[in-house]
């Protein structure tokens, strides 16, 4: 216990560390007017319409981001499920996910505001990187089933549904919840980069439009909110990943 | 004698492995046509698979040209964010008060959209191609900071204990126990970044047009020549799965080493 207070208070020291990096950087104008101090992006936030455009901007990404997620944690559950059920068809969706998740973004999003609308395509976009992290994860928890209990369940005479629902996915949730983890920034990222061609709002939006405007405070208040966004994910994912492990373990 | 000459073997077997491997992707090409020729959507958007692989057979040169700048810029900047997420983690390990200090600050820096701050990046280093790589180094850091210090840290059972019996200092414990531990987590850092530094050094491009494949698709786009655009996304996207097929490969050799 003591041991993780003092990692605790080494991590919270990192941290101010790397704040005070910054608000030096900023202050002394080291790397230009493109990087402002902290306390000059802090001052956007205390502004009551720019803090308004930021929320609404961030509810927009976030929902997107989130639906993303959604979206992607199903299907790239489903498929792993579909892949460890059907043996033949492993090796050929292995390589469908692999190449899904290697089109280059810019060159889907026109594809996808034709097909299913400018509000939609940044969901779309975060759904494909989170499908493929699931898919893998997912596909990697259902083979870790303990052998010993697969045999109980066979001597039983359990059937295969019965053994996919009592045994394997249950040994999956905790892959399921890392894998989530791990994709829940690629989803943020997803979101923010479909916005760029075309959304009516969102974080990519502010951020493109400060960028073009010069307007650098700004766009670093809408760069770090959408970082928190990420990191409140990323701890909140983390401790019910350790709470399934531990259930499950 | 008879007229039909029996399909040789080992050919059957050829098509049902390349089969059992590629029947999503035929699938998916196969839907994709379907797509274009029943609903018959603006040609200056998309055009059938068919239109993009001839393109691609009249003028090679192009895309293999964009292609070799791509992966080159892919590679080094995956290569050189491993190596600094390696050196930072082989300092982490050096010291409880580095670790601390580095362990939040890699999560915040990876929390952070970078590939929506490279035009940021473009302003402070410039629009040139080294940008792309420090752009790629910064993505790629993150996965070998957190596998290299898990894989450091995942020493073999009772080792820690013999060089402690023969009074080992830090260094040659470094040099003969943790580094060489390191190196199948350093291979999963290695397949994990693959395929998104190119991924990541296209978007780049495309920011940037200083080259690649990326810039390939972003000038023919603005052309409105969609064959090219969509052959050079198709080039990125085998080049990105077939660096990740090969880094998988590289990475599966080394762990059947280490284990």
């Amino acid at each position: 216990m003591r041991l993780l207070r003092r990692v605790d208070l080494y991590g919270l020291f990192g941290l101010l560390l790397l704040l005070i990096v910054w608000q030096t950087i900023g202050s002394l104008k080291l790397a230009g007017p493109s990087i402002p101090s902290l306390a000059d992006v802090w001052v956007v936030y205390r502004e009551p319409w720019k803090l308004a455009l930021l929320s609404r901007a961030a509810a927009s990404t976030l929902l997107s981001a989130l639906i993303g997620l959604s979206a992607g944690c199903v299907l790239g559950t489903a498929v792993a499920v579909l892949a460890h059920l059907v043996a033949p068809l492993r090796r050929g969706l292995d390589q469908l996910s692999v190449i899904v998740n290697a089109v280059p973004a810019v060159a889907l999003a026109p594809i996808l505001i034709v097909t299913v609308g400018r509000d939609w395509t940044p969901a779309m976009l975060a759904a494909i990187p989170v499908f493929f992290v699931i898919y893998i994860t997912v596909s990697s928890g259902l083979r870790s089933a303990s052998p010993r209990l697969m045999d109980v369940f066979r001597i039983l005479g359990a059937s295969r549904l019965t053994r996919l629902l009592f045994l394997e996915a249950p040994a999956a949730l905790p892959a399921l919840l890392g894998g989530m983890r791990i994709s829940v920034t690629a989803a943020v990222v997803g979101a923010i980069v479909g916005e760029w061609f075309g959304a009516s709002t969102g974080l990519g939006i502010v951020i493109l439009n400060t960028m073009l405007n010069f307007q650098t405070q700004l766009m670093w208040a809408a760069v770090l909110l959408a970082a928190s966004a990420s990191l409140t994910a990323y701890g909140i994912l983390g401790a019910c990943e350790n709470y399934v492990r531990r259930r499950f373990s | 004698m008879s007229l039909t000459h029996p399909v040789p073997a080992y050919l059957i077997r050829t098509c049902i492995y390349l089969f059992s491997r590629f029947w999503g992707v035929a699938l998916l090409l196969v839907l994709w046509q379907l797509w274009v020729l029943t609903t018959a959507p603006n040609s200056l958007i998309v055009v059938p698979p068919f239109v993009v692989l001839r393109d691609a057979v009249a003028e090679p040169a192009v895309y293999v040209r964009s292609a070799l700048w791509t992966l080159g810029i892919a590679l080094a900047g995956l290569l050189s964010g491993i190596l600094v997420g390696l050196l930072l983690a082989i300092a982490a390990w050096t010291s409880k008060l580095l670790s601390g200090m580095l362990g939040p600050a890699a999560v915040l820096i990876s929390s952070t959209p970078v590939v929506c701050i490279i035009p940021l990046l473009a302003r402070i280093f410039g629009y040139r191609a080294p940008t792309e790589f420090v752009t790629v180094s910064i993505m790629m850091f993150f996965p070998g900071f957190i596998f290299a210090s898990t894989g450091l840290r995942s020493l073999p059972p009772m080792s820690s204990g013999l060089l402690d019996t023969w009074n080992t200092s830090r260094l040659r414990r470094l040099r003969l126990l943790a580094l060489p531990a390191a190196i199948p987590s350093l291979a999963t850092a290695i397949r994990v970044g693959a395929a998104a530094s190119i991924l990541v050094t296209v978007v780049a491009e495309y920011l940037m047009q200083t080259g690649g494949l990326g810039a390939l698709f972003a000038v023919t786009m603005q052309q409105f020549d969609i064959p090219r655009a969509f052959g050079a996304s198709i080039f990125a996207m085998i080049l990105s799965a077939t660096l990740y097929s090969f880094a998988g490969s590289v990475e599966h050799r080394i762990h059947a080493c280490y284990s």
